[in-house]
């Protein structure tokens, strides 16, 4: 189930790899997606818990080349880095003072839903396991994925705002269940700038 | 002269004043002081948690845990580091509820260890300790002892044991405390299944007293409308 549920999770992954065009349908989306080389961004996300008062707040960057190159790290307040290279994804922990391999068990799972990137970049939008897409041209314009019946007990629903530049996710939120939602905020946003290829190297 | 000999006198017996304050224990404290290794007041805290389970490798992640010290009412919550919960869960005395509970953590035995840690972590034991010159000792309800004692750098020593006197859990916590919570704390699981949990606070919320415990769903709890909540800031050496 876990690959299920990061199935759901990394879509967001995939939307932005997609670059996700400017349209008001599928087919233009996955037109605009084959024109992105390279994304590079900083992110925010806010997770908000019933349990807590207050909201987490983490912040990170996130590095895509095509076709298959992946870089999602948090900076505070816990550095964490997913590595996504032709197909094997790694996950690391900042400890003591370097980066250390994390063995969490949803890691398979996670590589498992990464490899298939290469389809989402291709603009397979509705083709996405476990969920029913659903296009919103707006303004402003989403795309929102509900989860169907196998994927609930993971992810309720999972909406990406699109922006007015083509290609650009503004936001992603992310319903878990009833008292847990992430929101996902990108900004400094680059497309097709050139990114070095130590940034997709293991640390 | 004189003055400096009454200034001196004074001095002293003002002095030996204050140590018999010191010493002697207010209700529900302990002359050792085991108390102190626990918050005294309802909290909420956040952490960051490595898990180390020796050659089957190391996670990380991220742990909110609620508690009341007087109804012994707990809530946990374990995400991974980029936030997605695997497992949420409230429990009373003789009541739990699990709200999400993701593999690995949806079997009982991973609910029950996880819930027993935390609780052993930051909850002080029901009823009185037995108390020897440097530590306090608990004999539990299933037979078990827990051992507390406070440390010469202001640290706390936990050590929990079964009904047949085998250590199962040694939990160290280390300076500087924040409103009865430790910075770092260590926690090494024997027995079994062996691994080595490290917590580091990244936060902490103090509940107003009055309020209730959260209850998920309710209005006037502990949840994001509740205005009576307010992060603690400060450090201190206890």
């Amino acid at each position: 189930m876990y690959r299920r549920i990061l199935i759901g999770l990394f879509a967001i992954f995939l939307f932005l790899c997609l670059g996700a065009g400017w349209t008001r349908d599928w087919a233009s989306l996955r037109q605009a997606g084959g024109d992105i080389k390279t994304i590079s961004a900083n992110f925010i996300q806010t997770k908000k818990l019933e349990i807590l008062k207050q909201p987490l707040v983490a912040q990170g960057r996130f590095f895509y080349q095509a076709p298959d190159s992946l870089r999602w790290e948090y900076t505070t307040p816990v550095r964490s880095l997913a590595l996504m290279q032709a197909g094997e994804l790694q996950r690391f922990v900042w400890s003591g003072n370097q980066w250390r391999a994390d063995a969490n068990p949803s890691s398979q799972a996670m590589q498992a839903v990464l490899g298939k990137m290469q389809m989402w970049l291709q603009g397979s939008f509705q083709d996405q396991t476990g969920f029913t897409a659903k296009l919103e041209s707006g303004p402003p314009a989403f795309i929102k994925l509900e989860a169907g019946k196998a994927m609930r007990p993971y992810v309720e629903e999972i909406v990406l705002r699109l922006g007015q530049r083509p290609g650009v996710i503004e936001r992603i939120d992310i319903r878990e269940y009833e008292h847990s939602s992430t929101r996902i905020e990108f900004k400094d946003l680059k497309l097709n700038a050139p990114i070095a290829s130590e940034v997709f190297a293991k640390p | 002269m004189k003055l400096v000999l009454t200034i001196t006198v004074f001095l002293m017996v003002a002095s030996l004043g204050c140590v018999g304050k010191q010493a002697a224990p207010g209700p529900g404290q302990t002359s050792q002081g085991c108390e102190k290794c626990f918050s005294a007041e309802p909290w909420r805290a956040v952490h960051r948690i490595e898990a180390d389970f020796g050659p089957a490798g190391s996670i990380s992640l991220i742990g909110v845990s609620q508690g009341d010290p007087v109804s012994h009412k707990l809530t946990s919550v374990l995400m991974t580091p980029e936030g997605f919960v695997l497992l949420e869960v409230k429990q009373s005395p003789g009541e739990r509820e699990v709200l999400r509970a993701l593999p690995p953590f949806d079997k009982p035995e991973m609910v029950q260890g996880m819930l027993s840690d935390v609780a052993l972590m930051f909850l002080l034991p029901s009823g009185k300790p037995s108390a020897s010159k440097t530590s306090c000792r608990w004999n539990l309800e299933d037979g078990g002892q827990l051992r507390v004692a406070r440390l010469p750098d202001r640290g706390c020593s936990l050590e929990l044991r079964d009904k047949l006197g085998e250590m199962t859990r040694r939990v160290r916590m280390d300076p500087p405390w924040r409103d009865g919570f430790a910075r770092d704390v260590e926690l090494k699981a024997m027995g079994n299944l062996q691994y080595t949990l490290g917590l580091h606070l990244l936060k902490l919320e103090r509940p107003a007293k009055a309020a209730a415990l959260y209850v998920p769903g309710a209005t006037g709890g502990l949840g994001p409308g509740n205005q009576q909540a307010k992060d603690t800031g400060t450090w201190n050496r206890k």
